[in-house]
């Protein structure tokens, strides 16, 4: 297992080198004026330095080879763009611990009610927590996020008083930003682990279990939930750890600076130094995170293997 | 006591000829016994045919998407583009609901009703495209991906490869080569839909994969596509339609994203995600809010639809449930 | 139950009899209260005034930066850091005197310096040397060997160009020619103060800058543009105490300003929020905010609210910004739109007044603004309120009196004709023929999808025109252009036939929307320098002899050189090269009054804080329409003496 960890961390490095290969190829296909606020007004002589300052008269691979080495010596560069002559690191040191706070919390929260929520409308199926949750889970994946969210803002802040933007010192500010966060990911929680639950709970063991008069709360914990839960254990360390690239609606509608959002802004923006750290920063979350999924997996199922050699082809 | 010897009583009576003979064999009968008409698809038809709700809202989903097609050939329909004047020549904007039009007129005086229902038509075209796109790739990868164990190497890091380089990169230059329309749009979607999907098999392939049926498959020879297609995927047929169902209306929902990007439809092609975008905006004049209540409700009832009817034929499609 | 229902009935009634009150044109009272918050929607991207032409960034250093002069609330000029200035006889040197008391302050509000004229030396130095974003206005201001030293002419350093500190107090600056606005050139970013002291602590290289190159002033400017508040030094009527990028500002009043009595707002809370349009409203009527921007829509359901009417006003018209639309006289779009089709067409005038008669203004501009569109419709490129002469507005003036085929008294769009939009369309079908033009001619109309109901207008004036002039005369397409980079892609790559286009001023002369501005001979609005039709080059010729013959004038009487350049302006709409349409306007809900604030269409003025109280309650449509009638009598007054 740790031989195939290390030669799938090493293949990682590979991807990401790929992927920054990539993603800084195709920047510099993007139009020129897009550089600059008054490109209209610009001399000739004053393009040709400026675009000499930020690296992009030279050769393509000229180019990638300085950006390799100051990545080495771990720096990500200036911002030109999106917030101009300010370093990049600068830029996430005040964002990412927000992004995370908020992620964490509503991933704590969505697991906490989401998992239940689904083990018991299986529990219950066709009877009316089954119903109940149904309900629930449509009304969330009907109607669009960007609706609801701003009527629990518009409705929360009015509720408990309290200002309609998020403020760093007022943990009260925090609640509603979490739950809209959450809400989402209950109703996913709830409706695959419903469907895996539920499908389980159709498998010939278990009914030999219920025949048998096996103590049904120990079925569903010790068979059917653990089975179930395999698949969604896939997805947690991904959920976790995408949770830091942040909510672009929520973080702007209360005003919370974090990342939600930085990624396109400064696509939009042409900041090439800023999208390539952030390319790298997402790249190695999801990365990391899949690696750590198939690890989860393997640990909660033991019939799942990646190292055995004989099996499928 | 007596009651066996009542019995043995009448069996003396009768001769050896009476106690063993033939039955009678009708070979008709034994043919209907022995075989079974147990059809997968019949099965999972019929059992979904018992579940009332998801069979109503089966019926509410083809009778609006009939409808989508049929509105535009119904009499006095205005067309979705055109623009109602009223005096001086100033367009009929903002106008609530009336018996002239029934959906009230957006801010630039077009007919709502008709243009709900043209939107609901290119929405619902786009999501089909994009749902089968999706699960057509999606599906063969993820299952190459998960059970031929070689590629797996090579489809993880492809995946990751693709997953990264951020879309709005490849959308905003995209935008720069192609002309907006329906086909870039579907296009613009499933460039990264797939991957999704692909991952999501790949998942479900691998916990499967070694399961002791698909060993004792291998053991006897079988080969890799018979697997694939007989013992894989028919057990993956719940989840994969109920991923299916809930796509469509999750391409209405990123038809907003690829709009802001710049891929939009143009203005002459309604669409729902276009009309719950502007309705959005208008959500805190409450005068207005028909604007956001009757393209919400369409996208409602569509993700209700495929929701239910989704998990309803996921339960039917598993066998147990057949009996 | 009924005790509390009558409690309620008579509650509501009471609010409408009291909102009834307020409705009438009631003066306008002060509320006392000195914190003033509101939202910013777009962020902050820079604090380095001297390098930005963004608005948002601008706002920031109009109220924590001062300029030599400033603008009083009808628009006269007034002193600011200089208290005199003169000009020589041959219009050629300004000299201005500062005040000797104006401090610097760090952002504690600590004092850390003393300003002098060596500060605006120290500006214009880094701004021409560098060419930073808006250091094209020292060379709009004719400054000597300022356009030279931009464009790195051999030989010339800032030792030659026309900026000088004499001493302490003494600033001089010298032309290449007369310039008749050169005080409104003051008021832009790029001519406020900056300390060499300050720069030096925050960049030590920066005391060695006399022997940099290009290069080292192009590395010095990343890394100004990066400062952080707590680096640089304010002047102005505010100093900036709180600043966090996509977050938060807060400035706070500068005691030691030379004018802090004029000051009432003693802090600016501005909170960053991408939602603004939809957020800022609502806290706004929970009395989190003094201020926020309404939609039009918003603001059409407010107005129908008994309670929420009087919380809303429309935003005052600002003529700093000109939308008109162009015709493409050089098209490069696609075949399969015709281009050399559109050649003929274009270049024939009746076809090009069919559809300038022929377009219902108003009803276009009622797309994204119903209840405004009196207002911003204007019959001129240079809008309204724009610049005043001899006690009447410039576009008011008797050049464009004579143009007008509707009465002004009955419409605000004097050119909308339905009968001679068709006598032009019988001519132009004529002369269309006869050149050989084919029939319906396709009209490109390109719109940005990214600026709200532009679409829609488009849509409109598609539907309105076609419906007028017929289909087998025009085919209008209207094309969605690119989000990104729109200007450049469609407007500048000539990739239209018609397009709705606009143009910021520069400085307080009308001058700046004409020749020197989107129809200039190498424009990329009309392109008419490129047209080979001799009818087309006959009417650029006179409109160009028409400006050279205002510019002749000089700068003594002013009014007739204004009165010249809107005869050059006559010209453009009398051969209907471009159609005039309107200028931003919109709703804004506020408690200030915006006639209280300093007033100039051109640089950092409509910014400031100054002057303005916070009122007691919102400005409401009767006050602001009011307001402003008083402040248009009071400012052609002004202007008559």
């Amino acid at each position: 297992m740790a031989k195939y960890l290390i030669k799938r961390v090493a293949r990682s490095f590979l991807t990401l080198f790929i992927v920054i290969t990539i993603v800084f190829s195709l920047l510099r296909l993007m139009p020129i004026e897009g550089y600059f606020s008054n490109y209209d007004k610009m001399s000739p002589e004053k393009l040709e330095r400026e675009l000499a300052r930020m690296g992009l008269s030279d050769p393509l691979p000229q180019q990638l080879m300085r950006f390799y080495g100051d990545l080495l010596h771990g720096d990500l560069g200036v911002s030109n763009r999106y917030r101009a002559g300010v370093p990049i690191t600068e830029i996430l040191r005040t964002k990412f611990p927000l992004s995370v706070a908020f992620g964490v919390a509503s991933m704590i929260l969505s697991l906490l009610l989401g998992i239940p929520l689904g083990a018991w409308m299986a529990r219950r199926k066709n009877k009316w927590p089954d119903h109940l949750g149904t309900v629930f889970i449509v009304f969330i994946e009907a109607v669009p996020s960007a609706v609801y969210y701003l009527f629990i803002q518009m409705y929360g802040t009015d509720i408990f008083k309290i200002s309609m933007l998020f403020s760093r010192d007022n943990p009260r500010t925090w609640i509603l930003p979490v739950i809209s966060l959450s809400l989402g990911d209950i109703a996913y929680y709830g409706m695959w682990l419903r469907r895996y639950m539920v499908d389980e709970m159709n498998k010939d063991y278990v009914r030999l279990a219920v025949a048998k008069g096996v103590n049904s709360k120990d079925l569903m914990m010790k068979h059917v939930f653990r089975n179930a839960f395999v698949p969604l254990v896939q997805y947690i360390p991904s959920g976790l750890l995408l949770t830091m690239v942040g909510s672009i609606y929520v973080e702007s509608l209360y005003s919370i600076p974090g990342m939600g959002g930085l990624l396109v802004s400064a696509i939009q923006a042409q900041d090439n130094s800023l999208v390539q750290a952030l390319v790298i920063i997402y790249a190695a979350i999801s990365i990391l995170g899949m690696i750590l999924g198939d690890i989860l997996m393997t640990l909660v199922d033991p019939r799942i293997s990646f190292v055995k050699k004989e099996g499928a082809r | 006591m007596s009651k066996f010897s009542n019995a043995d009583r009448r069996m003396k009576n009768l001769s050896e000829k009476d106690l063993f003979s033939f039955a009678n064999q009708n070979l008709e009968d034994a043919e209907r016994i022995g075989y079974t008409d147990y059809s997968y698809w019949r099965s999972t038809f019929r059992t979904f045919m018992h579940r009332k709700v998801a069979v109503a809202l089966l019926i509410v989903m083809v009778s609006l998407l009939l409808f989508t097609f049929i509105q535009p050939l119904l009499p006095g329909q205005a067309n979705p583009n055109e623009i109602f004047f009223g005096e001086g020549g100033i367009a009929l904007s903002n106008q609530g609901p009336s018996a002239e039009h029934w959906f009230g007129t957006n801010n630039a005086g077009q007919d709502l009703w008709s243009r709900l229902w043209a939107g609901t038509r290119t929405s619902l075209l786009i999501g089909f495209s994009v749902a089968i796109v999706q699960a057509i790739i999606g599906i063969a990868i993820g299952v190459l991906w998960g059970y031929v164990r070689k590629l797996d190497f090579f489809f993880t890091e492809l995946y990751n490869v693709f997953d990264n380089v951020p879309s709005t990169i490849v959308l905003i230059l995209l935008s720069y080569i192609m002309k907006r329309g329906i086909i870039t749009m579907i296009f613009a979607m499933s460039i990264t839909n797939w991957l999704g999907m692909a991952l999501f098999i790949r998942n479900q392939i691998l916990m499967i994969r070694d399961r002791d049926y698909n060993l004792a498959s291998r053991c006897l020879g079988t080969p890799v596509h018979r697997i694939i297609f007989k013992n894989l995927l028919p057990y993956l047929v719940s989840v994969i339609m109920l991923r299916m169902a809930l796509a469509i209306p999750g391409a209405i929902g990123s038809e907003v994203f690829v709009s802001y990007i710049g891929l939009g439809l143009p203005i002459e092609i309604p669409s729902l995600g276009n009309l719950v975008n502007v309705g959005r905006t208008l959500m805190m004049s409450p005068s207005l809010r028909y604007q956001l209540i009757f393209p919400t409700l369409i996208v409602s009832i569509i993700t209700i639809s495929f929701y239910v009817i989704g998990n309803s034929f996921s339960d039917s499609a598993d066998p147990k449930n057949h009996v | 139950m009924k005790k509390f229902l009558a409690i309620v009935i008579a509650a509501v009634l009471a609010c409408g009899v009291l909102a009834g009150c307020q409705g009438g044109g009631s003066k306008p009272a002060d509320s006392g209260k000195t914190v003033f918050r509101t939202l910013h929607g777009s962020d902050v991207e820079t604090l380095n005034y001297l390098n930005t032409g963004n608005t948002y960034d601008m706002s920031l250093a109009a109220n924590t930066q001062d300029c030599l002069i400033e603008y009083d609330p009808l628009g006269n000029i007034k002193e600011a850091v200089a208290t005199k200035w003169e000009v020589s006889d041959d219009q050629l040197t300004w000299t201005f005197t500062l005040r000797d008391d104006i401090k610097w302050l760090d952002y504690t509000g600590k004092e850390v310096g003393k300003l002098t004229a060596a500060d605006f030396v120290t500006a214009a130095e880094y701004a021409l040397n560098y060419y930073t974003d808006t250091a094209y206005m020292y060379e709009e201001a004719r400054i000597l060997n300022a356009h030279e030293l931009l464009e790195q002419e051999e030989g010339v350093t800032f030792e030659n160009v026309g900026v000088e500190a004499v001493n302490d107090t003494t600033l001089k600056f010298t032309l290449n020619k007369p310039c008749p606005y050169f005080l409104s050139c003051t008021t832009y970013g790029c001519f406020m103060p900056i300390s060499a002291d300050c720069l030096t602590a925050y960049y030590p290289d920066f005391a060695n800058r006399a022997s940099w190159t290009p290069d080292d002033w192009s590395a010095f400017s990343e890394v100004l543009d990066g400062v952080d508040y707590t680096k640089l030094w304010y002047c102005g009527s505010y100093y900036l105490s709180e600043y966090s990028p996509s977050e938060k500002y807060v400035m706070t009043k500068n005691p030691k300003y030379w004018d802090a009595d004029n000051i009432f707002i003693t802090e600016v809370q501005s909170t960053y929020n991408k939602e603004a349009d939809t957020i800022a409203p609502e806290m706004y009527l929970r009395g989190e905010l003094e201020a926020a921007d309404i939609t039009s829509t918003m603001a059409k359901s407010w107005m129908a609210d008994s309670e929420k009417k009087d919380f809303v006003h429309p935003e005052r018209i600002q003529p700093d910004y000109s939308y008109f639309f162009s015709f493409n006289f050089n098209p490069q779009f696609d075949e399969e739109y015709e281009p050399e089709n559109w050649k003929i067409a274009v270049n024939v005038e009746s076809f090009r007044k069919s559809i300038f008669y022929g377009l219902n203004r108003i009803g276009a501009i009622k797309i994204s603004d119903e209840t405004n569109a009196d207002v911003m419709i204007q019959n001129t490129v240079t809008p309204r309120d724009f610049c005043v002469s001899g006690g009447s507005d410039y576009v008011d003036f008797e050049a464009f009196q004579k143009l007008f085929v509707n009465d002004p008294a009955k419409t605000k769009d004097v050119y909308f004709n339905e009968e001679k939009a068709l006598e032009y369309k019988e001519q132009a079908i004529k002369e269309l023929t006869a050149k050989g033009a084919t029939l319906p001619v396709k009209i490109i109309l390109p719109y940005n999808p990214n600026v709200s109901d532009w679409d829609a207008e488009c849509m409109y004036v598609q539907q309105q025109l076609e419906g007028l002039l017929g289909t087998d005369y025009i085919d209008i397409i209207v094309d969605q252009g690119p989000t990104q980079n729109f200007l450049s892609n469609v407007r500048r790559a000539g990739k239209f036939a018609l397009l709705k286009t606009n143009w910021g001023c520069d400085y307080a002369d009308p001058y700046t929307y004409l020749m020197g501005g989107p129809f200039a001979l190498d424009n990329t609005y009309t392109f008419y320098y490129l047209s080979e039709d001799p009818d087309t080059m006959a009417i650029v010729q006179e409109f160009k002899d028409k400006c050279e013959a205002a510019n002749a004038l000089g700068t003594d009487d002013m009014n007739a050189r204004y009165q010249a350049l809107a005869e050059a302006e006559a010209v453009l709409i009398e051969h209907a090269l471009i159609i005039p349409f309107d200028v931003s306007g919109g709703y804004t809900a506020s408690f200030l009054n915006p006639f209280e604030a300093g007033y100039a269409p051109y640089g950092v003025t409509s910014q400031r804080y100054k002057y303005q109280h916070i009122l007691e309650k919102p400005l409401n449509t009767e006050q602001f329409n009011a307001a402003y009638a008083q402040w248009q009598k009071d400012r052609a007054q002004a202007a008559g003496n």
